[in-house]
């Protein structure tokens, strides 16, 4: 069975979640229930742009769709940021430009103090 | 404490006594690092004190969490950076590291590491000299860290290395010039020039590879976890400088029996 949507919880477009969904549209319970199994609108936004990519290694979600987004959204002050997508190195001008998608992979980096 | 160090001395013995890695000219012959400062405030400071002219930088994967300025923004703008590639295991990831720091806009400067050996820190030569083939090609100026060997040192002049920086001994280990035999015989035959990397503790063996004919040697641990990383940054530069003098001035070998520095005749006692 369903469980109802959690507020706090990312679901994925292509994820185990939505296609259950829509196996459970046209069940008698859908029409008497449909709250239980459409999120509020409110929680919409969550499942269809989220996504997940492995940043700096470890596989994260995120909400974002854009480099510069996803930067904004890690918490991360893009002024000293190095960042690598797929091992092409985006230069910031074109991080706005550039748009992520499922599997991705992005690295984030800095110079730091070495010898 | 100030003593005017960089600019009369050098000039006094030689008429150019400049520095060149590929084509770009330095003074200084000290290379200094920025790893292991207690406080990033003493960078600056002490590049002024020691009158380095390029300093070692590492690239890492940012952690969010820990909100630290990029260590760029600690040196000054006069001063060369010398990405390394510190954290690579194999020379790809080497050639890697490289290309990122060059978009970055840190140069074409790389010092090449590679090193699997977590113990020691020794470098893999091989992987070494197969990412100095790759790099100098793709116009880096390549300086490579390397465990002292004669047959690399050819190699690496072959593969287009613009220096030799054969290691004194393990990286931070303070124990000075455990290498010495070897560093002699890679000065004997290179044309590039040679930079002695790694393990130099006290500026006293700084001095001594310097006058043993080492081009330059690269001191960070030393300085940086002193107590006073300014002073010891001049004490360092004060140290190559008199090595480099004291090289150039061409000292005379050990003896085996006193030599009197004082007449042997017409002593009162006859």
């Amino acid at each position: 069975m369903l469980q109802p949507l959690e507020p706090d919880t990312v679901y994925t477009v292509g994820g185990k979640v939505m296609k259950a969904l829509q196996k459970f549209l046209f069940c008698p319970s859908f029409f008497l229930f449909p709250h239980f199994y459409i999120p509020h609108p409110d929680q919409w936004v969550h499942c269809y742009i989220a996504m997940h990519i492995i940043l700096n290694g470890e596989q994260t979600a995120i909400k974002s769709q854009t480099l510069d987004a996803m930067i904004a959204e890690q918490g991360v002050s893009p002024d000293t940021v190095i960042a690598e997508v797929n091992l092409e190195l985006i230069k910031k001008d074109d991080w706005a430009q550039t748009y992520l998608a499922e599997g991705d992979k992005v690295e984030l980096l800095s110079f730091v103090g070495g010898g | 404490m100030s003593i005017k160090i960089t600019e009369n001395t050098t000039e006094d013995t030689t008429e150019d006594d400049t520095l060149y890695f590929g084509d770009v000219a330095f003074s200084s012959r000290l290379l200094t690092g920025t790893g292991k400062f207690a406080s990033r405030d003493s960078i600056a400071p002490m590049l002024e004190a020691s009158g380095s002219e390029m300093i070692t930088v590492a690239l890492r994967r940012i952690d969010p969490k820990a909100k630290e300025k990029d260590i760029l923004q600690y040196i000054p703008k006069s001063v060369r950076i010398l990405p390394n590639t510190s954290g690579a295991r194999t020379a790809e990831e080497a050639v890697r590291i490289a290309r990122i720091a060059r978009a970055a806009g840190c140069g074409d400067f790389i010092k090449i590491e590679v090193i699997t050996d977590m113990k020691y820190l020794l470098p893999d030569n091989a992987g070494t000299l197969k990412a100095t083939e790759i790099l100098a090609k793709e116009g880096f100026i390549v300086l490579p860290y390397m465990m002292p060997d004669i047959t690399v040192t050819k190699q690496l002049h072959d593969a287009g290395a613009a220096a030799i920086m054969p290691l004194g001994s393990p990286i931070g280990t303070n124990r000075g010039l455990e290498m010495k035999t070897m560093i002699k015989r890679i000065i004997e035959v290179s044309k590039l020039p040679v930079v002695v990397d790694a393990g130099i503790g006290r500026p006293s063996q700084a001095a001594e590879a310097m006058e043993m004919g080492a081009d330059a040697v690269l001191v960070n641990t030393a300085i940086a976890t002193s107590h006073d990383p300014i002073a010891a940054g001049q004490a360092f530069a004060l140290a190559v400088q008199a090595g480099r003098m004291a090289y150039l001035a061409q000292m005379a070998g050990e003896k085996t029996y006193a030599e009197a520095s004082s007449p042997l005749t017409g002593f009162l006692r006859q």
